[in-house]
């Protein structure tokens, strides 16, 4: 991908580095975690040694903690790999629930940081599309960044997916009450290249953001 | 002395605490910036140690709350990220010697909760 002149491709490593940036973030925080619980092991052992009981339940519950974050890092890692394949091919047939499932994921540090919960609700049947996979999620990943920062004063957004007729459909919904399309994005220029080149239309409907685009996009 | 620390990571922030109490701190520890600052209301603080960023109202921000209610109070930062964006606010806001990037040192920050304290070298 080149960024000359392509207002899309700048747009997309920039959103490609804010992801990496936030999932940093997260493994910092589950560093941080283990960092302390393994130093207050390590001070009661000290303890310990200075004649102090060793408190073999703190110790047990610190273990847990240990292996628990180490756990979530796994699911932040595997969750950042996924991601960093989205870029791999051009073309492919791409499983439209589980994309949502992977934005969802990834937002879930930017959606918290604005006070808002996120989820992805799987479709009930397999909803797949030939596109670019990244440039998918690129126009998903700019519809949740709009519904972050536009959320309703519930502060709950589901994302989910369907198929209607030759459509594939992304809904995200819980958007506040009488936001206009204009208002769909801090650069509507990018926006519609981007929409554009998937053949995408975006339209708000109620608090409803909704990403069409045909089963064979682009 | 009584700390204050303030991060959105419970289990981080409660063992935190622990430690410093193991070393004789008096702490209280908040994940939540709205019961740090009632906290804050309520009970004197020597020095306050936040993270920079926190869900719904940043470390900088609370720092200014803060110092409404309490104008002596001395800050620390912790941050997760460590870039030069945040290093240059939160360094600008505290001082760049009282500005942490997580992982923390048990020894570095107490070493740092001296220093913020002792009057001659705090920030302001």
């Amino acid at each position: 991908m080149t960024t000359d002149h392509d207002p899309v491709a700048t747009a997309g490593l920039q959103i490609f580095g804010r992801i990496l940036a936030s999932i940093s973030h997260e493994i910092k925080n589950v560093l941080a975690v283990i960092r302390e619980s393994t130093g207050l092991m390590e001070d009661l052992l000290a303890m310990h040694r200075k004649g102090m009981p060793l408190d073999v339940e703190k110790l047990a519950t610190l273990a847990e903690r240990v292996r628990r974050q180490t756990g979530r890092a796994d699911v932040i890692v595997k969750d950042m790999n996924r991601f960093a394949h989205s870029v791999d091919e051009p073309m492919e047939v791409v499983e439209v629930g589980e994309l949502i499932g992977l934005m969802a994921a990834l937002g879930q540090r930017p959606a918290s940081m604005k006070g808002v919960s996120l989820s992805a609700e799987a479709p009930e049947t397999p909803v797949t599309v030939l596109t670019n996979r990244f440039m998918l999620e690129l126009a998903v990943w700019t519809g949740l960044e709009f519904a972050m920062a536009h959320a309703g004063h519930e502060k709950s957004l589901v994302l989910s997916a369907k198929t209607s007729g030759p459509e594939t459909v992304i809904l995200i919904d819980g958007l506040q009450e009488g936001l206009e399309p204009a208002d769909s994005g801090p650069n509507p220029e990018v926006l519609a290249a981007l929409d554009a080149r998937l053949g995408i239309t975006r339209t708000l409907e109620g608090r409803t953001l909704i990403l069409r685009l045909k089963h064979h996009s682009r | 002395m009584r700390i204050l620390l303030v991060d959105d990571e419970v289990e981080l922030v409660s063992t935190l605490a622990e430690r410093l109490t193991l070393r004789g701190y008096e702490v209280d520890w908040f994940a939540a910036p709205q019961e740090a600052l009632e906290a804050v209301r309520n009970t004197p603080y020597d020095i306050a140690i936040l993270d920079v960023k926190i869900p719904k109202m940043g470390g900088l921000e609370m720092k200014k709350k803060m110092e409404r209610i309490q104008p002596n109070l001395r800050f620390i930062f912790m941050t997760g990220h460590g870039s030069l964006e945040d290093f240059e606010a939160g360094s600008s806001e505290a001082g760049a010697e009282f500005y942490l990037v997580k992982p923390v040192n048990i020894e570095v920050l107490m070493e740092k909760i001296h220093q913020a304290t002792t009057k001659e070298a705090a920030p302001r």
